[in-house]
């Protein structure tokens, strides 16, 4: 007869929880040991320096957005521009202020004024000191405006970002594009070589092109009379939307002043201080400068020189009106400095421009 | 406090005196340093350390917790402002930072250790299938084959044998015993069986042969007879088991009603049985049935019959002697 189960059960319990035992303790063992012998973590200097990543990340940018969204709006309904300084700074504080005064003056809305929520492209720059630049580009407007580019400036480490400058993008411009990846796009000076010229010259540039706005074609520039400096500046820039909406407005206003005897002149100064410059991915540098400038009309045989348009006549409110009149534009351009190759020129992306004070000059 | 790149928050504290955290002195106290920036204050700035745009995650209160998931060579660093409403410039209040961390890299010192908790891990593992598994399975084996023995001697011879090749004997060995023992085993019950139809046959023969043949069944089940199939005799088997006389002594048989007279050696012929044969037969089956045994007188009687009748042939040959003398 065979032996009975239960003690061969027994057993092989009694052998598996053996084994089971003598397992259990070797592993505790091992890890209790292991727990024991190894010593105090230290962080190595070195951890996280020489990373390279993006001031911003996307989200931080959303937040900023939303914050900028909420003061502009707060500043649309109440009309108020002292809130606007929390979140706007540059030219774009001066333009806004003066949208608002506009606004307020005609009580009509103003369609530059629209600011798209929605967002085409973030280019996160990667700058480790202050001031810190980057750039959005938002979709078009509701009603089919062009996209804006947005510059958004950091100060200093305890200011935050701000909207410094915001450029209505001409319609079919082709953007350069930027760097997508986590190392973010670098922001470029105004000494940068390798390019059509530097972008502190591209900005002079254009600025010479915009004084002698009438000089739209190449052969206009030979056959003009300025130095060869100057013609050189011109012929370095390709035409645009902007100067050809200054031209036009130029040659009718000059037109008008010329029947009246009278005279007038626009004066373009680039802030070469406060140029944001971005490297593109394949090499050209996107600029985005201020460009004060000052238009003076006189009027001849006594008369008096009146605004020339709703804004200047909203800002001029009251004001007495003189033969001289003298309004303060502020113009922000976004050009493309692409790199130096046979035929390059540099290529204005989009501006804005607004006037921002007028006074009549004794 | 705040989450922030190393860079952001230097710029956020530059020009101030701040206590870094340098690391752990033990495995429950954090090392600290008193500090400086070097770089130039900057406290012109109109942002809250709450609403700065500088940090990654930011959290603020009186008790704080923010847990994060950090590569080891993340860029981020934490940023704790003690009194963020009293101005950059005044002293912060004490703050009791508490850190915790999951460690998912091993340190060098305990690899070794890791690595032999490791091989005591398998040696255990093996430890238990060898001595455990391995074990039951043998002596399951060994059971069976003992208990196999113990019913039939005969394989005790095979034990020996197996003893002698040794229990590490190949497995090949043992398939075949197996093998061979199931061979035998079938054999074993074809042989039951050819042992219970003699019996059944038998059922007529004579209280002495029925009592010797129970004898042998008894003997038969205390140690069934092992024959080869291809060597089977089933004759002498038969003759084994029945006790068959030879056929060159007369033989008397207690058929169903019939009387056999072998004498001249020439096998018996077939003669119907008569009615009273039969009504004898039934009566004996269903004393049978019952389980009664015919009676000793019965038999006795039956066993004088042919006596009787050879008296009766006797006496018909003396009368026909004495015609003759007449």
């Amino acid at each position: 007869m065979r032996k009975t189960q239960k003690p061969e059960f027994f057993h092989s319990f009694h052998s598996f929880s053996r084994q089971f035992l003598a397992c259990a303790c070797g592993a505790g063992l091992a890890l209790s040991l292991a727990g024991c012998g190894s010593s105090v973590p230290q962080p190595s200097a070195q951890a996280g320096q020489g990373q390279e990543t993006t001031s911003l990340t996307v989200s931080q940018m959303q937040r900023i957005e939303t914050q900028i969204h909420s003061v502009l709006d707060a500043a649309d309904r109440t009309k108020d521009v002292a809130a606007l300084s929390d979140r706007l700074s540059g030219p774009e504080l001066e333009i806004r202020t003066s949208q608002l005064r506009v606004v307020q003056g005609t009580n009509k809305p103003d369609p530059r004024m629209i600011l798209p929520t929605r967002v085409r492209e973030r280019v996160l720059t990667q700058t480790s000191g202050w001031p810190r630049n980057d750039l959005v580009i938002t979709s078009t407007t509701s009603d089919q405006q062009s996209e804006r580019l947005l510059v958004l400036n950091q100060a200093s480490a305890r200011t935050n970002y701000k909207l410094w400058g915001l450029v209505r993008l001409f319609s079919g411009v082709t953007m350069p594009s930027f760097a997508v990846s986590g190392a973010g796009t670098k922001e470029g000076t105004s000494n940068d070589s390798g390019l059509v010229s530097t972008p502190r010259q591209a900005v002079q540039d254009y600025a010479m092109a915009l004084n002698n706005i009438q000089l739209l074609s190449a052969d206009k520039v030979a056959s003009s009379s300025l130095p060869a400096h100057d013609k050189e500046q011109i012929s370095q820039v390709a035409g645009d939307q902007f100067r050809s909406e200054l031209a036009d407005l130029d040659a009718s206003v000059s037109k008008g002043v010329a029947e009246n005897e009278g005279k007038e002149h626009q004066q373009f100064t680039p802030d070469l201080e406060s140029l944001k410059i971005f490297r593109s991915a394949k090499g050209g540098d996107l600029v985005v400068a201020r460009i004060n400038s000052v238009w003076t009309r006189t009027a001849g045989n006594g008369r008096l020189s009146q605004p020339a348009s709703d804004a200047e006549k909203t800002l001029f409110g009251k004001g007495k009106a003189t033969s001289t009149m003298r309004v303060h534009y502020v113009n922000v351009v976004a050009l493309y400095d692409p790199p130096a190759s046979k035929g390059a020129k540099i290529r204005a992306l989009g501006a804005e421009r607004q006037a921002v004070s007028v006074e009549a000059v004794k | 406090m705040a989450l922030a790149t190393s860079q952001d928050a230097a710029g956020w504290v530059s020009g101030l005196h701040y206590t870094r955290v340098t690391g752990l002195s033990s495995w429950s106290r954090l090392s600290t340093k008193p500090q400086t920036a070097t770089s130039v204050a900057d406290t012109g700035g109109d942002s809250t350390f709450q609403d700065s745009d500088l940090w990654r995650r930011v959290q603020c209160g009186n008790v704080v917790e923010m847990q994060t998931k950090a590569a080891a060579s993340s860029p981020l660093v934490l940023i704790i402002d003690t009194n963020p409403q009293a101005g950059s410039a005044s002293s912060g209040l004490p703050v009791r930072l508490s850190l915790t961390w999951e460690r998912t890299h091993i340190t060098d010192a305990a690899l070794p250790l890791w690595l032999s908790a490791g091989l005591l891990l398998l040696a255990s593992l093996l430890c238990f299938f060898i001595f455990s598994l391995s074990a039951r399975r043998r002596r399951k084996a060994r059971e069976r084959v003992e208990s196999e023995v113990r019913e039939d001697p005969s394989l005790a011879h095979e034990r020996e044998q197996r003893n002698i090749a040794g229990s590490d004997a190949p497995r090949w060995a043992d398939d075949n015993l197996r093998s061979r023992r199931r061979r035998e085993s079938r054999h074993r019950h074809a042989t039951h069986r050819s042992l219970f139809a003699a019996l059944r046959d038998n059922v007529r023969t004579s209280h002495a042969q029925a009592k010797k043949k129970s004898a042998q069944k008894k003997d038969a089940s205390a140690s069934p007879v092992i024959t080869e199939v291809r060597r089977a005799n089933m004759v002498a088997r038969l003759q084994e088991t029945q006790t068959i006389a030879p056929i060159s002594a007369p033989i008397r048989r207690e058929g169903v009603g019939e009387k056999i007279d072998n004498g001249e050696g020439r096998p018996p012929s077939y003669t119907p049985p008569s009615s009273e044969e039969i009504k004898d037969y039934l009566r004996r089956l269903a004393a049978e049935r019952l389980g009664t045994s015919p009676s000793p007188q019965e038999e006795k009687g039956s066993s004088q019959r042919p006596d009787a009748s050879q008296n009766a042939d006797q006496a018909k040959q003396d009368t026909r002697q004495k015609k003759e003398d007449k």
